[in-house]
């Protein structure tokens, strides 16, 4: 039961990261939206694991810290490579 | 040896020395990551400051082969060939420049200028007009792979309207990035119109002249062969005029390089490193070596396995949307 109610957590996250993948396939070729969608993809990523903690009673500044600079990472590796 | 294996494990295995998470992984050392990265992007757009020579787009997109290949594939759906114009290349290559110039990304310039003054200003004047835009793609076939993949350039493309085709591949600046950009033009000539009509009227008058005036011997027509593409593109002459990209050998101290390989191969090899490093941290916590809070590490590998796909995946090019004229 309590591994169910983990593995519904991540629906929200995968179907996010699943719906930039969608996106970016839809607009290969147009350069602001895929900019846009991977920012996105982004904030949701960091929205997702404060939620996600703060729900499990072990938020703290260090952990939001954490989800923020692997979303500006991820989001930064990306767009170096579009821009 | 031993330093070695210090830093190794420091870096990627979860211990004391790290406190129970790798270094790699310890908020400092991200946000060292990103700006390595940004480090990263400035000096990319200031390696020609640096000396270095930028491998331009330019220089893989040879005008012979996107008109060779745009032909290609009005074949395949049954429609005629484009006769390649020297001068609607003329009127391309003046589109390109004006872009550059301009700092824009669009068929129309800030000015209010519009694509169809391209082709009256070098003496085109057309019945039908139509120009597709594509922007740092690193083939000729990706470019034309983008424009079929788009209905609306595909339409452009493959329209019985048109006759005739000009292409130019500028390089330069736009907004401080080197771009490269393609500029398709397609056209049909409203004289060769009046041409078809009046040369239908002469055949018809001939014709009734012949049976009035019996008929005389007619002298049989002499052919003139058309230059094909590789004939125009060869002549130097013709590539100084239309201004195609002409290939320059390096000087001694330039080294060329390809800005979107380089990057995607940046990108892609700082994101593996994260990747594996988290891989053995989530492997330490499952089985219990490593105790702390911290984030999901699950979830970190997730986002950034998707990041990873979606680097390998981009490509090189960008499109706008077509645009078309016609002239009654």
């Amino acid at each position: 039961m309590k591994d169910k109610y983990r593995i519904t957590h991540y629906l929200p996250l995968i179907s996010v990261l699943l719906a930039t993948l969608l996106g970016l396939f839809l607009f290969p070729y147009d350069k602001s939206m895929r900019v846009s969608l991977t920012v996105a993809m982004g904030i949701s990523y960091v929205t997702w694991g404060i939620v996600h903690h703060y729900i499990h009673r072990d938020l703290n500044m260090e952990v939001a810290l954490e989800y923020l600079l692997i979303a500006i990472f991820g989001v930064s590796a990306a767009i170096f490579v579009l821009m | 040896m031993s330093t070695l294996s210090y830093i190794f494990s420091h870096y990627l295995l979860p211990g004391y020395s790290n406190n129970q998470k790798a270094k790699l992984l310890h908020n400092s050392t991200l946000l060292s990551l990103i700006l390595f990265l940004a480090l990263g992007r400035l000096i990319f757009q200031n390696l020609p400051g640096l000396g270095i020579g930028v491998l331009g787009f330019a220089s893989q997109l040879p005008v012979e082969e996107i008109v060779r290949l745009t032909n290609e594939k009005r074949s395949q759906v049954g429609m005629g060939n484009l006769v390649y114009n020297p001068t609607l290349s003329q009127a391309a290559k003046a589109k390109g420049e004006d872009m550059l110039a301009k700092d824009y990304w669009a068929h129309v310039a800030p000015d209010g200028t519009q694509p169809w003054k391209f082709f009256t200003d070098v003496g085109y004047k057309y019945k039908y007009a139509g120009e597709n835009l594509a922007k740092d793609f690193s083939s000729p076939s990706s470019a034309i792979e983008a424009w079929m993949a788009s209905s609306s350039h595909k339409e452009n493309m493959l329209s019985s309207k048109y006759d005739e085709i000009g292409i130019a591949v500028v390089e330069g600046d736009m907004n401080g990035v080197d771009t490269t950009i393609i500029v398709q033009l397609f056209g049909k000539r409203y004289e060769s119109n009046i041409a078809a009509v009046t040369s239908e009227i002469s055949a018809k008058t001939e014709v009734v002249k012949k049976i009035e005036v019996e008929i005389t011997p007619i002298p049989s027509p002499t052919f003139i062969p058309l230059p094909t593409v590789s004939e125009i593109v060869n002549n130097r002459n013709d590539i100084e005029e239309i201004g195609e990209y002409t290939y320059k050998e390096p000087t001694y101290f330039q080294v060329l390089i390809s800005p979107f390989s380089v990057k995607k191969g940046f990108s892609t090899i700082l994101t593996l490193i994260l990747i594996i490093a988290f891989i053995i941290d989530g492997a330490f916590l499952v089985k219990g070596k490593a105790l702390r809070v911290g984030g999901r590490t699950f979830a970190h590998i997730i986002f950034l396995c998707l990041i990873f796909t979606l680097i390998i995946l981009f490509q090189s090019g960008e499109l706008m949307p077509p645009i078309t004229d016609s002239t009654k």
